[in-house]
């Protein structure tokens, strides 16, 4: 089983990181690149002022995005300088990468992590109490997950300015200033979300698990409903749950982008807006830089989960 | 559960179909007659109470914006473009990912497969970023050497392509699920042909699902939207006028203006002013989620209509049936 779980992750990593390489490099494809970054830096050196002789259309350029694809490659596997241009100079793209790195996936993670907690307490504490009450908690849970992160992170900000021109009081740093950037207020907005829809999809596998046969036979054989509630049914639940994470954590990359624009931070995500359009290779390596630690993350937990529950009997899926 | 259901789902479309409604109809009959929008309030003596942009008040339930144009009205008459943009960009991604879900689903497994482990990239950035890495070259980094054609309809497509993968995924694996039911293999030796299945019993067990996957697929195009203007990105056409100009360095200082009032670039022209007018950047954003949680509504209806959750069974009499035997009840058949 362990051999079978190794090569089918190998197969994943290898298959994922094709399709990273091939989207990195789509702008390639569809766009005269190598000639509308010439245009953009005779402008930016104020050599041209006027374009509007100037006319491209959307091409489909298969060379010159298998050539990008190559250089890519080359590049990664090198360790060479990789550099990037913005408003007609080249920077150094690696330790630069790597602090903003680091600063927004602490905000992710953390945030992420919160999320859990606060979700795995809120669902237990709406497991505990009686069916029919349960209903104003799942339509407030509806409500919430149908706005969108943008209006939520918005609503937070302005609520805090709100606060704080009302009684003087700051509850929360909101956005960078001389003396840092706002830390705690950009976590808790961030585990927020997740929150909200871990605790969705973990209510739902609750209320799944609870009708099974075992409950009541565990019941009935005089379990008490806490035992049966944080054993049985969580175990069961944390199956569900793990399959869904994946598709929270890409909905956490995109509440980050928006929250470290909102917020005014200055992120990995940002950095990746500003500068991805014109240095198609630093989408790719950002890619890699998020898809290698969760993907060995993501394995790692898998492999646990499917050893403590399945015994070699299933695979997850 | 099913008369709740129904209900939200009317509360969903009705939301909707109004908002559609009045919008088409404000910029055909209303509109024409409206007069040039106050820039200052004037009192009765003659004073002045405030300039615009105005907050929310009671003449401008949304606030309005830097001309006094109300932004009640502004987001009723973009309401068409957002909202009629997200369905066609729905529809086509349901239209694309049902042929590539067909065409995956006569593929072998192991290929089906790969095509799995390689979608499972768009796990590790959202679609947000992909989108932007595509659509912004054309609209603003390169946006002199295109045309207002390709400027509208390339974002769209753009819009359409990134969802497909997942989706045709989604459809194959929904069509899978079909064919193994016992009914499919009777019908296949009854001599059914490749073609007939698929209409006669595919197209049945997809339809609710597609339907119910279309109006998602609205949902996800609006945040989709609501993202992208934020970064700066709006379809619909984009116009950038020249500001200022620098007198030291003789540079133009450019803003990007959206020409129809599209929900998106109203949130993409109005982020400077978050801090000091606050109203001008809610009022869209708060029309995404109004109409998003609609959508919602939708889908929940159709979701809960389709699985009912506990099958109601009648209860049984207790009492044992009393069952007589009557000689002059039985009758001869002939």
């Amino acid at each position: 089983m362990t051999l079978s779980f190794f090569r089918k992750s190998m197969l994943q990593f290898i298959l994922t990181s094709i399709s990273i390489v091939l989207i990195g490099s789509l702008p390639y494809l569809l766009f005269n690149m190598k000639s509308q970054l010439d245009v953009l830096m005779m402008i930016e050196r104020n050599e041209l002022n006027n374009t509007l002789f100037l006319h491209d259309t959307i091409v489909f350029n298969i060379q010159e995005y298998g050539m990008h694809m190559w250089n890519t490659l080359k590049l990664m596997t090198s360790g060479g300088v990789v550099e990037y241009y913005q408003n007609g100079k080249y920077y150094s793209l690696f330790p630069e990468l790597f602090e903003l790195f680091t600063k927004s996936m602490v905000y992710l993670v953390l945030g992420l992590v919160i999320g859990l907690v606060v979700a795995v307490v809120s669902t237990i504490v709406i497991m505990s109490i009686s069916g029919k009450v349960r209903a104003l908690p799942k339509m407030i849970l509806f409500v919430l997950e149908s706005l969108p992160d943008i209006f939520i992170i918005l609503i937070v900000q302005l609520l805090i300015i709100w606060i704080y021109q009302k009684t003087g009081l700051l509850v929360f740093n909101i956005t960078s200033t001389f003396e840092g950037e706002p830390v705690l207020l950009p976590v808790l907005v961030l585990s927020l979300l997740p929150g909200i829809y871990v605790t969705k999809y973990l209510l739902l596998a609750f209320e799944y698990e609870e009708e099974q046969p075992y409950v009541k036979l565990a019941l009935s054989k005089g379990l008490s409903k806490w035992r049966i509630l944080f054993i049985h049914m969580f175990r069961n639940s944390v199956l569900t749950l793990f399959n869904h994470f994946k598709s929270i954590f890409t909905f956490a990359l995109a509440n980050l982008l928006m929250l470290e624009i909102i917020f005014d931070i200055d992120g990995f995500m940002t950095f990746l807006y500003k500068n991805s359009v014109l240095n198609p290779e630093v989408l790719t390596i950002s890619l890699f830089l998020v898809f290698i630690p969760f993907f060995i993350g993501f394995t790692i937990l898998k492999w646990g989960l499917e050893r403590k529950f399945w015994r070699g009997e299933g695979m997850l899926d | 559960m099913t008369k709740t259901s129904k209900l939200i789902v009317v509360i969903g479309s009705v939301y909707l179909i109004g908002l559609m409604v009045a919008s088409l109809g404000f910029s055909h009959f209303i509109e024409p007659e409206l007069g040039k929008p106050e820039k200052l309030l004037i009192a009765d003596d003659g004073s002045l109470i405030a300039m615009a942009p105005f907050p929310p008040s009671i003449t401008y339930p949304l606030g309005s914006d830097i001309d006094g144009n109300s932004y009640l009205t502004k987001i009723i008459e973009g309401a068409k473009y957002t909202i009629g943009l997200s369905v066609i960009i729905a529809f086509g991604r349901i239209l694309l990912s049902l042929v590539g879900g067909y065409l995956l689903s006569l593929l072998p497994v192991s290929v089906k497969s790969m095509f799995k482990g390689l979608a499972d990239a768009l796990h590790y950035a959202p679609i947000t970023v992909f989108t932007y890495i595509l659509i912004t070259p054309v609209i603003l980094t390169f946006s002199w050497s295109y045309g207002t054609p390709t400027k509208i309809i390339y974002p769209c497509l753009v819009l359409i392509a990134v969802s497909v993968p997942v989706l045709s995924l989604y459809v194959q694996e929904e069509i899978d699920l079909a064919s193994d039911n016992e009914f499919i293999d009777s019908a296949r030796t009854m001599g059914a042909g490749r073609s007939h299945i698929f209409k006669k019993h595919i197209v049945p067990f997809l339809t609710p699902k597609m339907v119910v996957t279309f109006v998602q697929q609205i949902g996800q195009t609006l945040i989709v939207f609501a993202h992208l203007g934020l970064l700066n990105i709006f379809i619909g056409g984009s116009e950038t006028r020249a500001m200022d100009i620098n007198i030291k360095t003789g540079e133009e200082i450019t803003r990007t203006f959206s020409m129809s009032n599209e929900w998106a670039g109203m949130i993409s022209e109005n982020f400077q002013y978050i801090r000091s007018f606050p109203w001008m950047v809610l009022a869209p954003v708060t029309a995404f989620a109004l109409t998003i949680l609609a959508i919602n509504f939708i889908v929940y209806g159709l979701e809960a209509k389709r699985r009912p959750k506990f099958a109601k069974v009648p209860k049984k009499s207790q009492e044992p049936a009393v069952v007589t035997l009557d000689k002059e009840k039985f009758r001869m058949v002939k």
